[in-house]
């Protein structure tokens, strides 16, 4: 009983310090801005209202601010983890516990993400443990050979999470279902339909969309990317087809994400000239397949030597969304620059996904905070704090409770 | 050649199949002659001894000669300057399916599991294993020096592992490590279920137990009429029981693929009702849970930093584990069952060091790099040849460009027996692999 009580105590106190954001001022810290500024050194932080009202060193720091020393510690952004399953899949395989997609044919670009999440998913704690404060989550391609995937959401880590939903549309290439000679035919086909039901809502009562039996909600998820207003996210690696995906795309003006592009650098320079983001794992350096002949440690550095915007994924399980941090470190380690690796799992994300609140560290943005022992990057520097909307979040999961019941050291740590 | 030792197979069953050079399809690998190197004023981690600082190391013949600081350096030497610089013994991942699931992945290429029946001990790994893999190379890139190659794990037997050199070759014989132990690969848990539901047994975990224990049966009466023979040539040995029966009478190291805490317990007592031991569990994501035992019964553990989740049985995975179980005296390995994951097992070493902190305790240096190098080396029963930086130990070493538990650092030079494999500070060459030579893709000077 008594440890009962003093359980409700402690969730009486958290949830209370949670629902208020204080005045915080973060002083003597080594700030990775992910912005214009670079990287400042011992300078203050500080918050007010859940967002960074200052940053500099001679701020005038308000009376009601608690300030804390934080001398030797590094805040960056908090991480974005972008191509991640975290909270559609609590346990991969069976048991009811994960959706990685449409199961439907009837719903492919329509299939909405933000339905699938599940704001209790153990594994959110664990992503925040890395630092994570957001993630752009990505389906797959669902049921019926669909090439499209559905429409991912950007989900806040916060202790309540919150989703902006239908951030983008999402198309697989799955050149083993259709084939390439068809899938290309049949995109091409699929996005005049579209711009077709754009113009006129009535074509598609009328049946004049005719590339395929569609569902209203796959059209309507659809009519955001024709007119340029969201990004479609292309998954391939294979330099020929993202060749081919941006002939489509500047014939459609459409804004092309490539998601994957292991042969990315053979074709940089194309990519780099029409602006188009990659999103790519940067550890990926073998040919799984005859997609990716050319994969190479060397992806990051070439696209973005060659001006490319890279954003990093790491690997897409829920589980290990919080590792995002090391995949920006291996990517360093092969020639990145960087403070181009920490925007691109930060402010290269959040603004692709249609945020312009968050991302980096500046005055005016949302206190998305994660504060570092040492290099954000190494395995050996701790997370220390993460802020989400200025609210310092709790750094404990399931597994810290496994440790405490059967750790000695990890419950002599309580 | 290969007729003769099919005979001598056949006529000395008991002991011909065990040691791998001893047996049929013998290593053939002999280290290329290399120049005597040292390496002079890098800091040193030997896996047997404290950090060296200002390190002098020479090899010689393919054998690590002398390590020191200050030593006299013979006139004959290629020398390299290590200040700045780290240098580990080769890593060695206990758990790879490198060559029997090798990339490309195409169906053509898998390999490394004779899933058709629930026991498969018959097979070997290096039956399968293609030695034109590109992972052998990037592995390699990664400073690994030694891979133990392992069947797959849908079945509760899946047959001989093979433990190779990461060395180039046209074939599995010139990757072999000679006179290396046989391992036997078992699988608890969630796997031989999943393959029991393509319309097999077993079913359920009691079915696991069931299909373990009858088989020890057997294999308990084919040694029986084994030793009656008299290792007579009229006695026809059974492939698949003499794996079995050397798991038994410990010429085979039993490996356990096996996650949960309680299914462990059950592999013990499987191990004592049938009297052999069980060499190490792989994966054992809830090793914590019952550290004690597995430090009181001499099990080593081969698992991952924090790998978490993908099945129920990986769902109580928590990032002390490693830690934990090396506080208890448990013989602690990190693996990598992963090809990419194979190339950075330095990383995962240290992503189980910082768990540590976490909890105000520290993992030194010196013992995190064992989990990758000496350990595995000892649970392969090489210890004496390699798994360290010792005089007269084969030369299997990596030259990193900053502290090996930094994400920066990488394998810059990378030797095996004494063969400098790996030069990070040389132009790109054309690839090793075979499947990757001369590919148009590749071309434009990959890396």
């Amino acid at each position: 009983m008594t440890n009962l009580n003093a359980f409700l105590i402690s969730i009486a106190l958290l949830t209370s310090s949670q629902l208020t954001a204080q005045t915080l001022a973060l002083q003597n810290v080594k700030v990775h801005t992910a912005a214009a500024a670079g990287t400042l050194e011992n300078t203050t932080v500080l918050i007010k209202d859940g967002k960074i009202s200052a940053i500099g060193t001679n701020l005038a720091i308000p009376v009601n601010a608690i300030v804390q020393d934080l001398a030797g510690k590094v805040v960056t952004p908090g991480l974005v983890v972008t191509d991640t399953l975290l909270g559609m899949v609590e346990i991969s395989g069976g048991a009811n516990a994960a959706e990685t997609g449409s199961r439907t044919a009837a719903i492919s670009a329509g299939y909405d993400v933000q339905y699938a999440i599940n704001p209790d998913s153990s594994a959110i704690a664990v992503a925040r443990q890395g630092g994570v404060s957001s993630a752009v989550v990505i389906p797959n391609a669902g049921a019926g050979n669909a090439n499209f995937a559905g429409q991912p959401a950007m989900l806040h880590l916060n202790a309540k999470p919150e989703i902006n939903a239908q951030t983008a549309v999402v198309w697989e290439m799955r050149t083993q279902a259709a084939g390439r000679g068809a899938l290309f035919v049949q995109l091409q086909a699929e996005l005049a339909d579209v711009k077709r039901y754009a113009r006129n809502k009535s074509a598609f009562a009328k049946g004049e969309l005719t590339a395929k039996e569609w569902s209203v909600v796959d059209l309507d998820a659809l009519v955001p990317v024709i007119q340029g207003k969201k990004p479609l996210i292309a998954k391939a690696d294979r330099a020929a087809d993202i060749q081919t995906l941006l002939h489509i795309a500047q014939q459609e003006k459409i804004k092309l994400v490539i998601l994957g592009a292991a042969e990315g650098w053979l074709v940089a320079a194309e990519l780099a000239k029409a602006g188009v983001t990659v999103i790519i794992d940067p550890t990926n350096n073998l040919p799984s397949n005859f997609d990716e002949i050319a994969a190479s440690a060397d992806n990051a550095a070439k696209l973005h030597h060659a001006g490319v915007n890279i954003i990093i994924k790491g690997g897409s399980s829920a589980h290990d969304a919080g590792k995002i941090r090391f995949f920006a470190g291996m990517a360093v380690a092969r020639g990145l620059p960087f403070d181009i690796a920490l925007q691109a799992i930060t402010v290269r994300p959040a603004r692709l996904f249609g945020a312009n609140d968050f991302g980096t560290v500046a005055a005016g943005q949302k206190a998305n905070l994660a504060i570092w022992s040492g290099d954000p990057f190494e395995p050996l520097t701790e997370l220390t704090a993460l802020y989400i909307d200025g609210i310092a979040q709790a750094l404990t999961s399931r597994q810290n409770q496994l440790e405490t019941r059967y750790i000695k050291v990890a419950e002599e740590q309580l | 050649m290969r007729l003769t030792w099919l005979a001598l197979a056949l006529a000395l069953p008991a002991s011909v199949l065990q040691a791998q050079t001893k047996g049929p399809y013998p290593s053939t690998y002999q280290p290329a002659p290399a120049p005597v190197t040292a390496i002079v004023g890098a800091t040193l981690l030997s896996a047997a001894g404290p950090q060296l600082e200002n390190s002098v190391i020479i090899l010689q013949d393919g054998k690590i000669q002398a390590i020191g600081q200050g030593l006299a350096i013979p006139a004959n030497a290629v020398v390299f300057d290590g200040k700045g610089k780290w240098l580990t013994p080769g890593i060695i991942d206990i758990h790879s399916h490198l060559g029997v699931f090798p990339s490309p992945g195409v169906p053509s290429l898998r390999d490394g599991n004779e899933k058709t029946a629930k026991n498969t001990a018959e097979v070997w790994a290096e039956h399968s294993m293609w030695p034109q893999d590109p992972g052998f190379e990037q592995a390699r890139r990664g400073g690994v020096t030694t891979i133990a190659i392992l069947p797959g794990s849908a079945n509760l037997f899946g047959g001989r592992g093979v433990t190779v050199k990461n060395v180039p070759s046209v074939s599995v014989q010139g990757m072999k490590f000679p006179d290396a132990a046989y391992s036997a690969k078992m699988a608890c848990g969630e796997n031989p279920i999943n393959y029991a539901a393509r319309g097999n047994d077993p079913f359920t975990r009691m079915g696991n137990m069931a299909g373990f224990r009858s088989a020890f049966i057997d294999a308990q009466a084919y040694l029986e009429r084994r030793n009656a023979s008299g290792n007579s040539s009229s006695f026809k040995p059974d492939l698949k029981l003499e794996t079995l029966a050397g798991i038994l009478n410990g010429e085979i190291d039993a490996h356990i693929h096996c996650y949960r805490a309680d299914e462990m317990l059950q592999m013990i007592d499987l191990a004592k009702e049938f009297g052999f031991k069980i060499k190490a569990f792989h994966h054992a994501t809830e090793a914590y849970k019952i550290a004690d035992v597995l430090a009181k019964e001499q099990i080593g553990i081969a698992t991952w930093a924090d790998r978490w989740g993908f099945k129920l049985e990986a769902y109580d995975s928590v990032p002390l584990n490693v830690a934990a179980i090396e506080w208890a005296g448990v013989h602690t390995m990190l693996h990598s069952d992963s090809a990419t994951l194979i190339q950075r097992l330095n990383i995962e070493a240290a992503m189980a060091m910082a768990s540590a902190k976490r909890v105000n305790k520290t993992i030194s240096r010196e013992e995190a790099i064992r989990w990758i190098t000496l350990n595995p080396a000892k649970s392969l029963g090489i210890a004496d040849r390699t798994g360290s930086l010792e005089p007269g130990k084969m030369a299997d070493l990596v030259l990193w460009s900053a502290d090996p538990f930094s994400v920066y650092a990488v394998a810059e030079k990378v030797y095996i027996d004494g063969v400098l494999l790996v030069d990070r500070t040389q132009a790109a060459t054309a690839p090793e692999s075979d499947f990757l030579l001369g590919q148009p893709a590749l071309e434009a000077n990959n890396d």
